[in-house]
């Protein structure tokens, strides 16, 4: 039979018909890593099973029955029953758009804010500078999940108030990122020619300045939403973040803690899946790292 | 050097009081009333919880109490916990030893192991050992700290019954603790000396030695490693920070009465003297940790002492867009 047989410099090329850094580079990139696409499927089939729940499981993830309480594995309930008889597999799926959105949505919130900061610090300079980095040194002094743990205390749980949380502690780190890029970005001439064409600050920062300094901002980003996701689900564990009754993976292995010399399996599952999902987003954000920025390359 | 130090302690100053203030001002909007709290829902006359305010002196205004706290800080003073009645400053000193002796262990046993495997990793870049100690790292990595824990205590404790799974005593308490900690950042700084050793490898002054003929031990440890090591100093300095941050969540999984567990449950009855008091503790160690690691990283590179000493153009540079870069470089290890 016919075998097909792999160009090895098929890629590359296909590789080389996009400028470097491009989005449609990066993507390219990406989806030729095999370990990213693995993460991304994982990722991907998460988010599915999350959203069609209802339609896919036969019991719902609030649906109690007791008579299943702490129920191991079976057929009918493939990682067993918490300890009200709730199915927790399904809790699991259901659960899994908590971890992974605010892994996203918190990362979003601190490039945004952070990167608004920097720009402003870097570009204005002089106080305005000052100002800014020094309440960011303040708001650097503390490691990260204390500074989660101390804002969520603040706003009370709920899933939008980790979010907060864990975006709020993002943001100096991309602020310092920002200002660095912006200050070596500043003094070039493509930045004194758009001035000198009479570019307003607005458009000088937005057009010129920013689309040189992101592609270090993207590496961060790609790499925060995994972290971002375990200090969520940290936060949780700790009863700072989403509480039960929401299924959220950290809220559940804190449920699950009472009950661990007895009913071991109510904590293996959720923690794994945390510990997957994490090393999916991983994968993806090591190959984004890779893609745009070849020396860090192992 | 020491007028440098001098100068980052003073600096330090202005940022814990800044800390002090955001931490108070925090605390005060924090949903939630520690009296209500204190004397349950039901059972408590409107006199009697007026009487509880005036005596914790939380019916104050914000600026009142601001000025009381800030005087207190300044003469080391905590206050009084609100729960217990004891001060929280003695509190704070008998638990620090505890939270600082798990993350100092761990930070230890981190570069212990994580050197030493990165090393092993890069010189042998490639082969079989190598590609599974990177999948390992990859995957240990990414485990949620809290969850290792509570495996290592269903193993070791509950099915084993080797090792006590919480509380404190001996030695043997803190083992369990301190692999659990640290068992993801050493992932990581094993991936981190591994590529930093590969990129110094293949340095110039590494294939100079090796032309002069030097034996391959002396250029691995006396040339690449050396080099190989500047950028893990500020990394460890990031993982102390990790740790001691990190020991919120070991303690609450082990029940070891240290800083991290004593905030985790002040936040939750609403005892404030002890959060700001236990935040604030936390913030001024890994400030002065941080100190610490800058100045040891001026110590390891000669490039960066010597931008210190002498030069004052020099000085200039390294201020613009150097220093400004590394703590962020710090921060991203977490």
């Amino acid at each position: 039979m016919f075998k097909y047989k792999k160009d090895p410099t098929a890629k590359a090329k296909r590789l080389s018909s996009y400028k470097p850094g491009s989005f449609l580079y990066v993507v390219n990139y990406v989806s030729q890593s095999k370990s990213a696409m693995a993460g991304f499927c994982f990722i991907a089939l998460l988010l599915i099973l999350s959203f069609l729940t209802p339609y896919i499981f036969k019991y719902g993830y609030r649906e109690i029955n007791v008579r299943m309480q702490y129920a191991l594995s079976s057929l009918e309930h493939p990682f067993g029953c918490d300890e009200v008889g709730r199915d927790i597999m399904v809790r699991i799926f259901y659960g899994a758009k908590y971890t992974i959105s605010i892994g996203f949505f918190s990362t979003f919130c601190a490039a945004i804010c952070g990167i608004i900061l920097g720009a402003a610090a870097g570009y204005f300079g002089g106080l305005v500078d000052t100002l800014i980095m020094r309440a960011l040194d303040v708001f650097q002094s503390f490691p990260t999940i204390l500074l989660a743990i101390a804002i969520s205390a603040v706003f009370g749980p709920g899933y939008w108030k980790v979010i907060l949380a864990c975006g709020i502690t993002g943001i100096p780190s991309y602020a310092r990122m920002m200002r660095a890029n912006i200050l070596t970005v500043r003094g070039s001439e493509f930045i004194e020619a758009a001035a000198s064409i009479n570019c307003s600050t607005g458009r000088i920062i937005l057009k010129h300045v920013i689309p040189n300094a992101i592609s270090p901002l993207i590496v961060q980003m790609a790499m925060g939403v995994a972290s971002a996701g375990l200090t969520a689900s940290a936060l949780s564990f700790l009863g700072f973040g989403v509480v039960p009754p929401t299924p959220e993976w950290g809220a559940m292995l804190s449920t699950a803690r009472a009950y661990i010399r007895e009913y071991p399996h109510m904590v293996m599952f959720p923690g794994l899946f945390i510990m997957l999902t994490v090393l999916s987003l991983n994968l993806v954000g090591d190959a984004i790292r890779d893609a745009l920025d070849p020396k860090l390359k192992n | 050097m020491i007028k440098y130090i001098a100068k980052r302690l003073l600096q330090m100053i202005p940022v814990l009081i800044c800390v002090a203030i955001l931490i108070f001002t925090l605390m005060f909007f924090v949903p939630g009333d520690p009296v209500q709290i204190m004397l349950g829902d039901y059972t408590s006359t409107p006199e009697q919880i007026a009487e509880t305010r005036a005596r914790l002196g939380i019916d104050k205004p914000y600026w009142e109490q601001l000025v009381i706290y800030l005087n207190g800080i300044v003469h080391l003073d905590f206050g009084e916990s609100f729960i217990l009645g004891n001060d929280v400053g003695e509190e704070l000193l008998e638990r620090f030893p505890r939270s600082l002796t798990l993350a100092l262990s761990s930070l230890g046993f981190i570069v212990i192991l994580g050197v030493p495997l990165g090393v092993l990793c890069a010189l042998n870049a490639g082969k079989l050992l190598d590609k599974i100690l990177m999948v390992l790292t990859l995957i240990l990595n990414s485990m949620p700290t809290f969850w290792l824990g509570l495996l290592m205590i269903l193993l070791f404790s509950v099915r084993l019954n080797w090792l006590p799974s919480n509380g404190i005593g001996g030695v043997e308490y803190y083992v369990m603790p301190i692999i659990a900690a640290s068992v993801g950042s050493l992932a990581n700084i094993t991936r981190q000396t591994r590529s930093s050793m590969l990129e110094v490898i293949r340095s110039d002054y590494v294939t100079t030695a090796r032309s002069k003929g030097l034996s391959e031990r002396k250029i691995t440890y006396g040339h690449a490693l050396p080099n190989a090591l500047i950028p893990i100093i500020t990394i460890c300095g990031s993982y102390f920070g990790f740790m001691i941050g990190g020991t919120t969540v070991i303690e609450t999984v082990f029940s070891i009465p240290g800083i991290g567990s004593y905030l985790v449950n002040s936040i939750n009855s609403r005892d404030y003297p002890v959060v700001r008091g236990s935040i604030l503790f936390i913030a001024f160690s890994f400030s002065v940790i941080m100190l610490v690691v800058d100045l040891l990283y001026a110590f390891a590179d000669p490039r960066i002492k010597a931008s210190y000493a002498g030069n004052k153009r020099k000085k200039k540079e390294t201020a613009e867009t150097g220093a400004d870069e590394q703590p962020a470089a710090g921060k991203e290890g977490t």
